[in-house]
């Protein structure tokens, strides 16, 4: 079931109501309530994959209580690396089988050695990234003891498989959703409202922001040849917007339902196409992904290589340099694999691991040069050019996210830095850049709030309404137009 | 909780009212269900009434021959095909306006997955329409054929009606007072024809003007028939490998049904020829016997009186013409 499908406009209202006025004096038949329908929003898509969630979610739950249990004894190392084998194994059959085996075969080829290839047919469960990840926390948190595995089977089961966030997240860590399932939700009018509103601003930037965008981004990268760099450049500054517009909108739907019922599920997005360099950039996009990125893989990779290095430098280059290089390198690798099973996503993430390198290598330089020349990191030069920079970077990376291979990626880039680059782009659709210049100033303009439609302080309610019903108006408005799935639950 | 509630309803009073009105009213025709499908209301998809009219009457009728294309295969009715028939063939014309080779393929499947035996059929292509490019018309056809969900489809119609203020007027004002005002004339009083309710043969109400005094009604639109060239033209290249595999699955359907299928490539007033080498893929798909090219030059295009006003469409004479050619002729002599 998608936040944007009318079978989740019945679902919604069906589970509030449930919710708070049936179960509402009982918080263990409110937790099984939202399980249940949490399996069936899931299962909504294909029963099959719930199923495997249902599997890997008590699976999990078995595997954290015997690696609690064991706590003094060796078992507990072989049980969290079983549970570890489990969730990536899963993940590595259904998502990187065909990725790997054709990538072999492919190698054994150079070799002069002819493979046949022996690709499967595996469906792909939306949200599997998500899902297997969120469950790798768990067990890792109560490996570390930062999580207590002693507890309720349909608390741990709902943590693992909650609806707002099963697809496409924010990865809410089990010890911060845990403890909150655990404890009796109180309905709050304020937050119930201000989720209500996060949800119509997500709806907005899905439907008539990234879905609008999404005609043309097909359209452009389809038929790149056929395009001059101009229109290409359009391509890709709209995709930029559309995959931002997408999967904000459906952190905010998520963050929404969450705080209709009594949650408060972490912030994933602040506006991170304001940020003047790409560190800052990371620290606001996709918050969730990058903190459990940098929690359980750059900061354990950084900490182990600190202890081989004994060093002062590693080929010329300072230890502390060297550990960020290793540690950003095999982080970004995972990260980009973590997006897709395609080169072209491990390009994405190493572009990224490059220019986080470069930016951390040019800190200590770029003070100096600014002391020498008294330039202050708030002129607003400097603030405007290095956003430019940053977006730039941003955006020659998202060429390869979207492209379908490397060599249509080049081809786009190429295209983009041809002559063509200055003929007038043959793809200019004045309607949709006029609604998307609105949306970047509405976010610019609220650009310290936690989403844009946060207009609770706004006096007059006949003002603060006007508003929805002009953005609901919008919204069905665009609706006519082929309802796209959402960008991040496929990954 | 109590003010929560409240303040839900009061906001979507609004939100209620139009959908009420909007399910009240029902100005495609795509909510409620209907034994006869008039247009004189506003233009409804006739991809979507072929379907709804096929659903509704198959069982009784058990169809078994079908006429598919766009408006154009409207000048083909079942009631004339019929002479040329077995006695045990039923026709229906399943089309739609604008159709795509898309919309003609699913239409088969879908006549094929309701267990339908396809004796006959007869697919009218169009020189301009059946393979273009961006050709979206079957996001107007009915869900069953364009694959989007119950609910796609009625928000597609719901936004398209929202998006009208003339049109929620109208539907309104119309439907209280049954009054037709000057305001509505883009959606009301069209009454340009009728669609059978049994074969679902488009009738246009112009035929009898026509047949009465044809002067006088071509000269109203006189500028539309404008001068042509004597030398034919050739339309460019259109088959690509996709339609090309839509066409092979058309033909895996008919093979397997052991259809006698028709493919006709209609005339149309600005003499194009279809082309050379989309000729020869469609003949080498559904054999040569099985093409009859009408475009380019020929009696039929020559005579402005084959097409309707709009110089659009040809008339019905002219399909009924083309099919007694057809049937008359194994293999097209109109070149």
């Amino acid at each position: 079931m998608l936040f944007n499908s009318i079978d989740f406009a019945f679902f919604l209202p069906i589970v509030f109501i449930l919710y708070w006025f049936v179960t509402n004096r009982n918080l263990k038949a409110q937790n099984l309530l939202l399980l249940i329908a949490s399996y069936f929003f899931y299962g909504w898509w294909d029963w099959r994959c719930l199923l495997l969630l249902i599997i890997i979610s008590t699976s999990n739950y078995f595997v954290g209580k015997w690696i609690d249990r064991n706590d003094l004894n060796n078992k507990k190392k072989i049980w969290f690396t079983a549970g570890l084998v489990i969730n990536i194994g899963i993940l590595g059959i259904f998502k990187y089988y065909n990725f790997f085996v054709d990538s072999f075969v492919n190698l054994i080829s150079l070799f002069g050695y002819n493979l046949s290839k022996a690709s499967a047919n595996i469906v792909l469960p939306l949200g599997i990234s998500f899902y297997t990840f969120l469950s790798l926390s768990y067990l890792i948190d109560i490996y570390k003891k930062n999580l207590d595995a002693d507890r309720n089977i349909i608390e741990v089961l709902l943590t693992l498989s909650f609806f707002p966030i099963i697809l496409a997240g924010p990865i809410q860590r089990p010890s911060s959703l845990l403890p909150q399932i655990a404890k009796k939700r109180v309905f709050i009018y304020d937050q119930a409202v201000d989720g209500l509103r996060q949800i119509l601003w997500g709806l907005f930037t899905k439907i008539v922001i990234a879905d609008k965008l999404a005609l043309h981004v097909d359209d452009i990268f389809h038929n790149v040849s056929a395009y001059s760099g101009s229109t290409l450049l359009i391509g890709i500054i709209f995709y930029s917007l559309q995959i931002y517009a997408d999967f904000s909108g459906y952190s905010n739907i998520a963050i929404g339902i969450g705080k209709i019922f009594g949650f408060n599920l972490m912030q994933n997005f602040a506006y991170p196409y304001f940020s003047r360099d790409i560190t800052e950039f990371w620290k606001r996009w996709h918050i969730s992904l990058t903190t459990w990125f940098r929690d359980y893989i750059f900061l354990p990779i950084s900490f182990n290589v600190s202890w081989i290095v004994k060093n002062d430098r590693v080929i010329f280059i300072k230890t502390e340099m060297f550990i960020y290089i290793v540690a950003s390198i095999i982080t970004w690798f995972l990260t980009g694999l973590w997006h897709g099973a395609n080169f072209t996503f491990i390009i994405w993430g190493m572009i990224h691991g490059f220019f986080l390198i470069i930016y951390q290598w040019q800190k200590s330089p770029r003070k100096k040069l600014f002391k020498k020349f008294g330039i202050t990191n708030k002129n607003p030069i400097v603030i405007i050019i290095e956003t430019l920079i940053t977006l730039i970077i941003v955006m020659i990376a998202w060429v390869f996210f979207r492209s379908s291979s490397i060599h249509q990626a080049n081809l786009f880039i190429a295209g983009i830095f041809s002559s063509s680059l200055f003929s007038f782009p043959q793809v200019l659709p004045k309607k949709v850049i006029l609604i998307t210049i609105l949306f970047i100033l509405a976010e610019w303009l609220q650009r310290n709030k936690q989403y844009a439609l946060q207009v609770e302080n706004v006096k007059y309610r006949i003002v603060r309404w006007g508003i929805y019903y002009g953005i609901i108006v919008l919204i069905f408005l665009s609706l006519g137009d082929s309802q796209q799935s959402f960008i991040y639950s496929k990954f | 909780m109590k003010l929560f509630i409240k303040t839900i309803i009061i906001f979507c009073i609004p939100v209620i009212i139009l959908v009420g009105v909007y399910v009240w009213g029902d100005p495609f025709k795509v909510i409620h269900s209907y034994d006869i499908y008039l247009s004189d209301y506003i233009m409804l998809s006739r991809g979507y009434v072929s379907t709804k009219v096929f659903l509704k009457n198959n069982k009784d009728y058990h169809y078994n021959s079908f006429i598919f294309g766009s408006s154009r295969s409207t000048a083909f009715t079942c009631k004339e095909w019929q002479k040329y028939l077995a006695t045990d063939c039923s026709a229906f014309s399943y089309g739609a306006w604008n159709e795509s080779i898309e919309g003609i393929l699913r239409k088969i499947q879908f006549i094929d997955s309701m267990g339908n035996i396809i004796k006959n059929a007869i697919i009218v292509i169009d020189t301009d329409m059946t393979f273009k490019k961006n050709n979206n018309s079957i996001d107007n056809d009915h869900y069953l054929i364009s694959g989007k969900t119950f609910s796609q489809f009625h928000l597609k119609y719901f936004s398209e009606f929202i998006s009208n203020f003339r049109l929620m007027r109208t539907c309104v004002d119309y439907k209280l007072f049954k009054t037709r005002r000057s305001y509505m004339k883009d959606f009301i009083g069209m009454n340009i024809g009728d669609l059978d309710p049994i074969n679902n043969d488009w009738l246009p109400n112009n035929e009898d003007k026509i047949i009465k005094d044809s002067v006088e009604y071509y000269s109203k639109s006189i500028n539309k028939f404008y001068k042509r060239s004597k030398t034919e033209m050739e339309s460019g290249t259109q088959i690509n490998s996709d339609d090309s595999l839509k066409l092979q699955k058309i033909n895996l359907i008919f093979r397997k049904q052991k259809t006698h299928a028709i493919i006709i490539i209609g005339p149309l007033y600005d003499q194009v020829r279809f082309n050379k080498k989309d000729l020869q893929i469609l003949q080498s798909v559904f054999g040569t016997e099985n093409i009859f090219d009408f475009s380019g030059i020929n009696d039929i295009t020559e005579n402005m009186y084959s097409f309707s006003s709009d110089a659009i469409h040809y008339r019905g004479r002219t399909g009924n013409r083309i099919l007694k050619s057809i049937y008359k002729l194994p293999q097209s002599t109109m070149k």
